[in-house]
């Protein structure tokens, strides 16, 4: 027989079982004489059946054989609801104890033993089938018990070698002399041996812990770290060797403390992927497909905290491949492909996180199909379309709202997008990238961090306030000298870039994005920290930079639940306390917002000879003081009147009650700094009529009622949330080829374009909105 | 039957508040306090208090009755002389410290003398206020702690 290494996965087993089989045991002696409780009747048959299902994973038949046979009598004894009487006790006893010593055999040599059961299986069987009777149960129950024990004695003593074990398998009834146990001192002498066998049980080495706990250890040793770090502080300013000894025996002990403490809290992917298989299933079935799954390092390990929070962006994702990516069977056989779909999970180490594959081989991602739905959402001009990337393009369905469906399946479309899995998976510093190919499949690759709570950073100053950025958004550092600095940092637009290898760099100024009211100092280095904020990368110039150390992360109050920019707090060595950056909400806080955005407007500078074949229908308005502005129609929802008394102010900011929401209003005048609007109204152009296409006709009323009531044009931010801008005058819809003309010349214009031969300033409606309402973007967010 | 209440008292602006003295873990000091940028206004910053991080809030600020008396709002450089309290309070999920000017007596009440808030107060204060006592001048003024830290 083939002897099994004995693994954790083997210990586990062992320990759980045994576990299992004590409540069995206590249960079954609760029961005994009392009439039948159905609950604990249930509650032995789980902890059964339990065994059973974990030894159907192992090469252990004759264990699971045992189990079944119990697990078959239990069930008929829940079912007919009848007395568990002394002699159904104790055969139950004697299987509990039948399989304990399997199992020690288990453990002691990793195979089962060469015992055979086969009686106490019959007996088992008979005393379920013979239950109506019950005299004649009785009769053949006693035939039944005799055997039991002789079984035991096969598997229990190993010197008796397999012939032994035939013959008793052939003459059952002959076999009581072998053992000197008397049938009908069984459960007594049972009993005896039973409370021997545990000496070695490996649950002995293990114990299982409380959570709570561990949180709590987890917590006392973050508390030591930092108290470890006050006092190597401490020591560099005393000149004392011996404390300094000391000192580095801390450092090594805490270090290792941190470590262990660590892994009691790491468990293996698997606690989550074990559940895929049903959910898979489920959808498949659901869905009219056919999914095989494939998973592999599962036993890849993470910080519990870490495990919690990708349970359910996993669990997203593996929906939408079944959902979006794998085909129908038709569809399936009709490409070509097994008609099964393959679902592939796939987790490992690397450098110090956590990669995990999903990958589907089914339809992929159309990238011209994300561009075309983007542009239809108005996320996306032509012109931006035309420039972005494929990769880029397939981050277009992490933006939010973002759907490819066409309609609303129970599958998919419930109003939780891939957006949130994104956010979800960056609130613990992780990232997510799509890769797919047409009719190939698609691939999630997701990148998450071991462990949460004590996580390295590095220290920046910004005049005398302290920072820690984490390690894992930190690219690199960059140092540059001040004459140096002067040359190379350059203005783009309004920002400032440096070319970090030929690469723009926008670069952000910590301490006018944190609003600090400190004067810099007078450096004479400037120094940039590379962030990688979800893939896009941008400089944080800091004026000073210490080392790199571990930090512990305390979370924030709940009264700081907005401020995006900051991760958590931790304190430092000397006692203060500095508040960790959040690369990603410090990003959007500056406004360089996300990478797609940022490429945009990148894209939308460099294209600016370009000129498109692509005819768009284009709103032509004053938006204050008779400057000429554009909007996309794809961005505008609709055009309103509204008489100004509907005007109401809330929180200093005016709105309008509109189809039962309240629709907030931004003057457009105001934005533009125009404040004498509209009180003095300037000369109207003449009216240009362009192309008006014919399903654009609805608009027309509302140029021609050109009147003292508000020219509003309602934009939506998304499903839920919309906004007018209030212009000074609708001018018309021209649908024609959106040109780039120029660069813009203030903030909030995309770019100029000329439209009707007359120069038009294109919005951008983002940096109107964060202007205007920066509190509304952000709820959008998130 | 009445039960007798006891509350921590402090006074900002010199009007007398007072809260549940179960929900007070400890007065403190102001530390240094280390100011959140782009927080709140209402918000002072963190404190370290014994290895937690606790955040304060302003109190005189959150109860809408004018300008911070923290220099670290309008300030971020904090003014080494200045020196309020801070008082710590617990509730059922979170600690925070609360920024005032200075601390009175630890007072008794029986329940029956409490008084609901008048009808006519207005602004932040209504909805923060449990209710009052009235002593022999003025009264005190019962803060409803759960919703001064709900923000």
């Amino acid at each position: 027989m083939e002897s099994l290494e004995i693994d954790d996965d083997i210990k586990a087993f062992l320990d759980e079982s045994y576990e299992n089989l004590n409540q069995i045991e206590q249960v079954i002696l609760e029961l005994e004489g009392n009439s039948a409780n159905s609950e604990h009747l249930t509650r032995i048959y789980r902890a059964l059946h339990t065994i059973k299902g974990n030894c159907g994973f192992l090469p252990l038949p004759k264990l699971e054989s045992v189990a079944h046979a119990g697990e078959n009598l239990l069930d008929q004894l829940r079912e007919q609801h009848f007395t568990l009487n002394p002699q159904i006790a104790s055969i139950l006893l004697q299987t509990v104890d039948a399989i304990r010593q399997i199992l020690a055999q288990v453990e002691a040599t990793g195979n089962e033993g060469d015992g055979d059961c086969a009686a106490l299986i019959a007996a088992l069987q008979e005393a379920g089938v013979g239950r109506g009777g019950f005299g004649k149960e009785s009769g053949v129950g006693r035939g039944g018990f005799g055997n039991p024990p002789v079984q035991e004695s096969g598997v229990g003593e190993e010197s008796r070698g397999a012939e032994e074990a035939e013959r008793a398998e052939g003459a059952g009834e002959q076999q009581p002399t072998t053992n000197n146990r008397q049938p009908s001192t069984i459960n007594n002498q049972q009993s005896t041996t039973d409370y021997q066998l545990p000496t070695t049980n490996p649950s002995d080495s293990t114990i299982r812990v409380n959570v709570e706990l561990l949180d709590r250890v987890m917590n006392l040793v973050g508390e030591l770290v930092l108290a470890r770090n006050q006092m190597v502080r401490f020591a560099e300013t005393v000149a004392d060797s011996d404390l300094t000894a000391t000192c580095q025996r801390l450092n090594q002990v805490t270090a290792q403390l941190q470590e262990e403490v660590l892994k009691t809290r790491m468990q293996s992917i698997a606690t989550i992927w074990q559940k895929f298989p049903r959910v898979v299933r489920d959808l498949a079935i659901a869905s009219g497909k056919q999914v095989q799954v494939e998973m592999n390092g599962a036993d890849t390990e993470l910080d519990r905290t870490v495990l919690e929070a990708i349970k359910d962006p996993l669990t997203h994702i593996v929906r939408n491949c079944i959902a979006h990516g794998i085909e129908t069977p038709e569809i399936r056989s009709s490409r070509g492909k097994p008609i099964q779909g393959k679902l592939a999970l796939h987790a490992w180490h690397e450098g110090g996180t956590v990669k995990i594959e999903i990958s589907d081989d089914g339809n992929g991602i159309d990238p011209l199909q994300l561009k075309q739905q983007a542009q239809k959402l108005g996320i996306l001009s032509a012109v931006e379309a035309e420039k972005i990337t494929e990769a880029e393009a397939f981050n277009l369905i992490f933006a939010s709202g973002f759907s490819t469906a066409a309609q609303v399946t129970n599958l998919s479309g419930r109003g939780v997008g891939m957006d949130v899995v994104k956010t979800n998976l960056e609130t613990i510093d992780g990232t997510v990238e799509v890769d797919s190919q047409v009719g190939q499949g698609t691939k999630f690759k997701l990148k998450i961090p071991l462990t949460l709570a004590i996580i390295p950073a590095l220290v920046a100053y910004s005049g005398n306030h302290r920072f820690a950025i984490p390690q894992a958004s930190i690219q690199e550092l960059v140092q540059l000298e001040k004459e140096v600095s002067l040359l190379e940092i350059e203005t783009f637009y309004d920002i400032p870039i440096y070319r970090l290898r030929g690469k723009l760099l926008p670069l952000v100024y910590l301490n006018q994005t944190l609003q600090l009211q400190v004067v810099r100092a007078d450096v004479d280095t400037i120094n940039i920290v590379v962030i990688n904020a979800d893939n896009y990368y941008f400089g944080l110039v800091v004026d000073q930079i210490q080392d790199i150390q571990d930090i512990v992360v305390k979370p924030l109050g709940k009264q700081l639940r907005d401020v995006s920019a900051f991760a958590g707090a931790t304190i430092l060595g000397d006692g203060k306390i500095a508040l960790i950056i959040d690369a990603v909400g410090l990003a959007n806080c500056a406004g360089v917002t996300s990478q797609l955005q940022q490429q945009l407007a990148i894209a939308t500078a460099t294209a600016l000879e370009e000129r498109t074949g692509d005819r768009q229908s284009i709103l032509l308005f004053h938006g204050g003081s008779g400057a000429r502005m554009g909007l996309l129609m794809s961005q505008i929802f609709r055009l309103e009147e509204f008489d100004p008394i509907a005007v109401e102010i809330v929180a200093d900011r005016p709105v309008v009650q509109y189809r039962n929401t309240i629709l907030p209003l931004i003057y457009l005048h105001q934005i533009f700094g125009n404040s004498d609007f509209p009180e003095s109204r300037t000369p109207q152009p003449p009216l240009t009529r362009g192309a008006i296409s014919p399903q654009l006709s609805w608009a027309r009323e509302v140029i021609n009622g050109q009147n003292d009531r508000l020219q509003v044009i309602v934009v939506e931010l998304d499903r839920e949330r919309s906004l007018g801008l209030v212009v000074e005058r609708i001018l018309d819809i021209v649908e024609e080829p959106l040109a780039i003309a120029g660069h813009a010349t203030r903030s909030g214009i995309l770019y100029l374009a000329a439209i009707q031969g007359q120069v038009t300033e294109i919005l951008d409606l983002h940096t109107i909105v964060q202007i205007a309402y920066p509190y509304l973007l952000q709820s959008v967010k998130s | 039957m009445t039960e007798v209440q006891q509350y921590c008292t402090f006074f900002i602006n010199k009007i007398h508040f007072g809260i549940d003295i179960k929900q007070v873990q400890e007065v403190i000091w102001s530390p240094e306090i280390t100011p959140i940028p782009l927080a709140p206004v209402h918000i002072c910053g963190l404190i370290n208090l014994r290895g937690k991080i606790v955040t304060i809030i302003d109190l005189q600020c959150r109860l809408g009755m004018g300008q911070s008396l923290s220099p670290s709002t309008s300030h971020p450089e904090l003014d080494e002389e200045f020196l309020a309290h801070n008082i710590i309070v617990q509730t059922k999920d979170e600690i925070a410290g609360l920024l005032v000017e200075d601390i009175g007596d630890m007072l008794e009440f029986t329940s029956d003398r409490f008084e609901s808030p008048p009808a006519t107060l207005a602004g932040k204060m209504r909805k923060l206020l449990r209710g009052a006592y009235s002593l022999s001048q003025g009264f005190l003024m019962i803060l409803d702690i759960e919703k001064v830290l709900k923000v």
